[in-house]
């Protein structure tokens, strides 16, 4: 397509999109009936099948706890982890006796062993891949772990679902969490949530907050700080702003544009990624230009190279990659900023190179699965079987139900050796 | 009787009323809930899932969906937000349960979709249009067609969309832009069959 035919069915599709947008639908007096008494039945049933099912998990529940009363009294052994399976009626599940779990033996502690890898330090504790950029160190008590770093991004979103809650201090920011990927940016502290949720509390406070992923948040200065201008009204502790909604107070220096404008700038520029990609790549590089050092710079670089990728304009893709390296606040994005990258790989071997160490440099990367199969399938494309089967295997053991399950066991079929 | 069909407004309850009613076992504040927002889901469900004759049941379903859920409702988000979650989440099932069987746009509910454009030419455009966005969605995959359809047909934002859907802003982006690509490449294929 050319940039003009591009730019002309991209007109056509607005159109259709605005008209499906105005279009009316309206809910007729007879269907709203009839779905009204649809409901009005179904939930009658539910009520009848609701009591039924009490009168039986009652019964059942009876049963097992006779059951295990009895078993201990005939037994009279000393008291060990039991569970009681109830007798199974139909419709009934069979109901455990929770018993205390004793809480796991903690790993040693002391300093953790970090290793430099594509410019960062990186480290393991209880499940959690800890990855520290500007230098730094970690310690660990049990399952408390103090972190000091410039900017860390903590993954434990493959942990196990009843994994003990891991309690993270990255300088004075306190993280409580079980399953989540999330980075903090020390200056000012900002936290942002990638996967799952965690459980903040800013420094200088013991409010907890729950922050899920997708939200971000900055905590205001520390009071009392150094650094920090004398709080004006003076405020014990700190609050937490979120972003976008609320914008944490940004130095003059940082930003040549008010912040709420800039705010409003950046919604607009993601509402017209999904319009008019032209005028997104536009307004984006408009904000960018407009607060070189504002917090929006780096997800607006990313945009913007994802923008000119999709267009094909791959010149201009790695510029704003490069430019977002440089950029305040880019540890949360580096994960799809390298994934990025990869894409933007001329020749086979580079791609397969940068694929190679994006899979060392973010292991539990969402984007896992799809660099696992297209490193198997470019090694199957360049006859290197040798290389591929061992991909193949590992991306049919990690992701039985994956996307490329079908094409993976099409290359073993093709790459394995023909059994005697 | 939840079929008896109040005027629109007529209630003075608040939401959170009403759902504390509802958890209580009051049929009639259901009734009431639902003759609030039927409209809206009913109108949301057609941009998710095509103008077919499904959307009954995908109505319906929604609202047991949210008779069931609204013990859980802690009041973080509004109740039209807490619906509208259950309302993508019930089309996605749908979507995903009838990508093995596309279905054909309802001719009537075309009909109904352009009944307030001006004239007979504005209508005939229109049913044509709607017709070739219905049928251009059908043909991508559900989580980017939902995510599409809530940015940019229903103009939420990527962090609402994000939200709504269960996912990261950044997957939701990623969803939108390669909808969007499909769409142009399937529009630009069947220009070139015409052609």
């Amino acid at each position: 397509m050319t940039p003009l035919h591009s730019k002309k069915i991209a007109d056509r599709l607005d159109g259709l999109v605005s008209t499906l947008a105005s279009a009316r639908a309206p809910l007729d007096d007879l269907t709203r009936a009839r779905v009204a008494a649809r409901l009005q039945a179904s939930l009658q049933a539910s009520g009848r099948a609701r009591v039924r099912r009490r009168w039986m998990i009652g019964g059942a529940l009876a049963a097992s706890v006779i059951a295990v009363v009895g078993a201990g009294w005939l037994t009279r052994g000393p008291a060990r982890p039991v569970v009681a399976v109830a007798p199974v009626a139909h419709d009934v599940a069979p109901v455990p006796v929770p018993v205390p779990v004793p809480p796991p033996a903690p790993a040693s502690d002391g300093e953790l062993t970090l290793t430099h890898q594509a410019g960062a330090l990186r480290g393991e504790v209880d499940g959690a891949s800890l990855t520290l950029y500007g230098g730094g160190h970690a310690t660990r008590h049990g399952l408390r772990v103090a972190i000091d770093a410039e900017a860390v991004v903590v993954d434990r979103s493959a942990a196990a679902a009843d994994a003990p809650e891991l309690q993270l201090t990255v300088r004075a920011v306190r993280v409580r969490m079980q399953r989540a990927t999330f980075s903090v940016d020390s200056s000012p502290v900002r936290v942002t949530v990638i996967r799952g949720e965690i459980i903040l509390s800013c420094p200088g406070t013991a409010d907890e907050k729950v922050v899920h992923a997708g939200d971000a948040l900055t905590c205001e200065r520390e009071a009392g700080s150094a650094a920090a201008p004398p709080p004006s009204p003076p405020r014990p502790g700190l609050t937490i702003t979120r972003a976008p909604e609320k914008r944490a107070p940004v130095a003059p220096s940082d930003v040549r544009a008010p912040i709420d404008d800039l705010g409003a700038r950046y919604a607009a520029a993601e509402q017209l990624m999904a319009r008019d990609p032209g005028a997104a790549r536009s307004a984006l590089r408009a904000l960018i230009d407009a607060a070189p050092t504002g917090e929006y710079v780096a997800p607006a670089l990313l945009d913007l190279a994802r923008l000119a990728h999709a267009s094909g304009d791959l010149g201009t893709a790695r510029t704003a990659l490069d430019e977002l390296a440089r950029a305040p606040r880019a540890a949360a994005l580096a994960m799809p900023a390298a994934y990025l990258r990869c894409k933007l790989a001329t020749s086979d071997a580079d791609r397969r190179r940068c694929l190679a160490a994006f899979r060392i440099a973010f292991p539990h990367s969402p984007r896992d699965a799809e660099a696992l199969a297209e490193l198997a399938a470019s090694a199957g494309t360049a006859g290197d079987c040798a290389a591929a089967l061992p991909l193949v295997d590992e991306y049919l053991r990690a992701y039985p139900t994956g996307a490329s399950r079908g094409a993976m066991q099409a290359w073993l079929a093709r790459c394995a050796p023909p059994s005697p | 009787v939840i079929a008896v069909v109040k005027p629109r407004g007529a209630s003075e309850l608040a939401d959170d009323d009403l759902v504390a009613a509802i958890v209580t076992g009051d049929r009639a504040a259901f009734a009431e809930l639902y003759a609030r927002y039927a409209d809206r889901v009913y109108a949301r469900i057609t941009h998710l899932i095509g103008a077919s004759a499904e959307r009954e049941d995908v109505l319906q379903h929604v609202f047991l969906e949210l008779h069931r859920a609204l013990p859980r409702f802690r009041g973080d988000a509004a109740l039209s937000t807490f619906l509208y979650r259950i309302t993508v989440n019930v089309a996605y099932d749908h979507l995903r349960r009838r990508s093995r069987r596309p279905s054909e746009p309802d001719p009537d509910a075309i009909d109904a979709l352009v009944d307030l454009a001006p004239t007979p030419d504005e209508r005939a455009r229109k049913r044509d249009e709607l017709r070739q966005i219905f049928a251009l969605l059908e043909r991508i995959k559900p989580k980017k067609r939902i995510a599409f359809v809530l940015v940019a047909v229903e103009g939420l934002s990527y962090a609402e969309a994000a939200e709504l859907v269960g996912a990261d802003v950044d997957a939701v982006k990623q969803r939108v832009m390669h909808a969007r690509r499909e769409l142009m490449a399937m529009m630009a294929r069947a220009e070139r069959r015409v052609a």
